[in-house]
């Protein structure tokens, strides 16, 4: 509490830029005085009583040094002192100034940028519930390279039917398609073939409608399409009565 | 300087010093402070007096004493310093903390080699 409230006060004198040079001025001067009189009464004379006075008392620019250090916060003052004078160095050379900057301008958004990829990519989890537990699949061929995260729909079907592993599976394929609805031109729309396991794998319910399931996963079911939200939006106008 | 005899004050003692002789002469200034702790330490103290006035206004900013100009016995114009309530309470606690340690330190002279075997 006593170093709290001296902090502040401390605080205060420092943003206020309050000063007591002239107190102290007046109470040392008073203190010389003082003391030059009680030497004048010893029998001293004037001049000598002053000098001696003036020694008792000490180095007045020292004295003054650590009453200053008392009163305001020593350290935060050196740092915006510190602060000024550098930003008064960088005005003197624009040049070396303007290097500096855009070296350090550049080093920051290569990390940057470094670390928002890295992030996305590595570091963060899915926006899904238990994403955890989301695994992909990879194939390899008989070489033993990777297939690059391609995969028959056999191989899919025969992992499905012997698994004991996992508590859905889901396989998707991109696709580009063109739409025509209803009387509309033809557009060209980014698409994914996908199973009805998708939606159980990445456990999300569609905000109208429903989403794929066995019946569509059977063969020769009726063509069925889930839209994504932008699709929807871009597409219908975002017209709930689309389905 | 030419006082090689006299010793420097600590400003932790210094501040004990000054907190004492507010207590028991009621509020002063600095130079009767000065004066005061000169007087009792039998000049064996040099105080470099000036630093007197950081340690009052350290003091000051712990709220341990309370300062304000006033008029001298002879008319001059003056900083009064003046315990507080936590003044007191700051005194009796480094009082005892100081009698403590000198006691501790006073046994430690007086052990002889005998004592301990």
């Amino acid at each position: 509490m006593k170093t709290l409230n001296r902090f502040l006060i401390r605080l205060r004198n420092l943003v206020t830029g309050q000063r007591g040079d002239q107190r102290l001025r007046e109470e040392l001067e008073d203190h010389v005085a003082r003391e030059a009189e009680a030497n004048i009464q010893a029998g001293m004379s004037e001049e000598e009583a002053r000098r001696r006075a003036r020694m008792k008392l000490g180095a007045t620019e020292a004295i003054r040094e650590q009453y200053h250090a008392e009163e305001g916060l020593p350290l935060l003052e050196c740092l915006v002192q510190d602060t000024r004078f550098s930003l008064r160095q960088m005005r003197h050379s624009p040049g070396f100034t303007l290097v500096v900057v855009l070296t350090m301008a550049l080093g920051i958004a290569a990390t940057t940028t470094i670390f928002t990829v890295m992030y996305s990519t590595l570091l963060r989890s899915l926006p899904y519930p238990q994403s955890e537990r989301i695994v992909a699949i990879h194939d390899t061929r008989i070489t033993g390279r990777s297939a690059g995260g391609l995969m028959t729909g056999p191989r899919f079907y025969d992992i499905a039917a012997r698994n004991r592993s996992f508590s859905s599976l889901a396989i998707f394929y991109f696709d580009e398609s063109t739409l025509i609805a209803g009387k509309k031109l033809p557009v060209y729309v980014k698409g994914a073939g996908a199973n009805a396991g998708f939606w159980d794998v990445f456990a999300t319910a569609p905000m109208l409608g429903r989403v794929f399931d066995a019946r569509d996963d059977a063969p020769h079911a009726p063509q069925t399409v889930v839209l994504s939200y932008p699709g929807w939006q871009r597409l219908f106008g975002g017209d709930p009565n689309v389905i | 300087m030419f006082t090689k005899t006299k010793k420097d004050v600590q400003s932790g003692t210094l501040a004990l010093m000054v907190l004492k002789t507010l207590n028991v002469l009621g509020p002063q200034h600095g130079y009767g402070i000065a004066r005061r702790i000169e007087q009792i330490s039998g000049d064996k103290l040099f105080v470099n007096q000036g630093t007197l006035y950081p340690v009052l206004l350290r003091l000051e900013q712990e709220g341990a004493v309370e300062s304000d100009w006033g008029t001298s016995e002879n008319n001059r114009r003056a900083r009064f310093y003046r315990l507080t309530r936590a003044g007191h309470k700051l005194l009796e606690a480094e009082k005892r903390d100081w009698e403590q340690t000198a006691a501790i330190i006073a046994r430690f002279f007086e052990v002889k080699a005998e004592d301990l075997a």
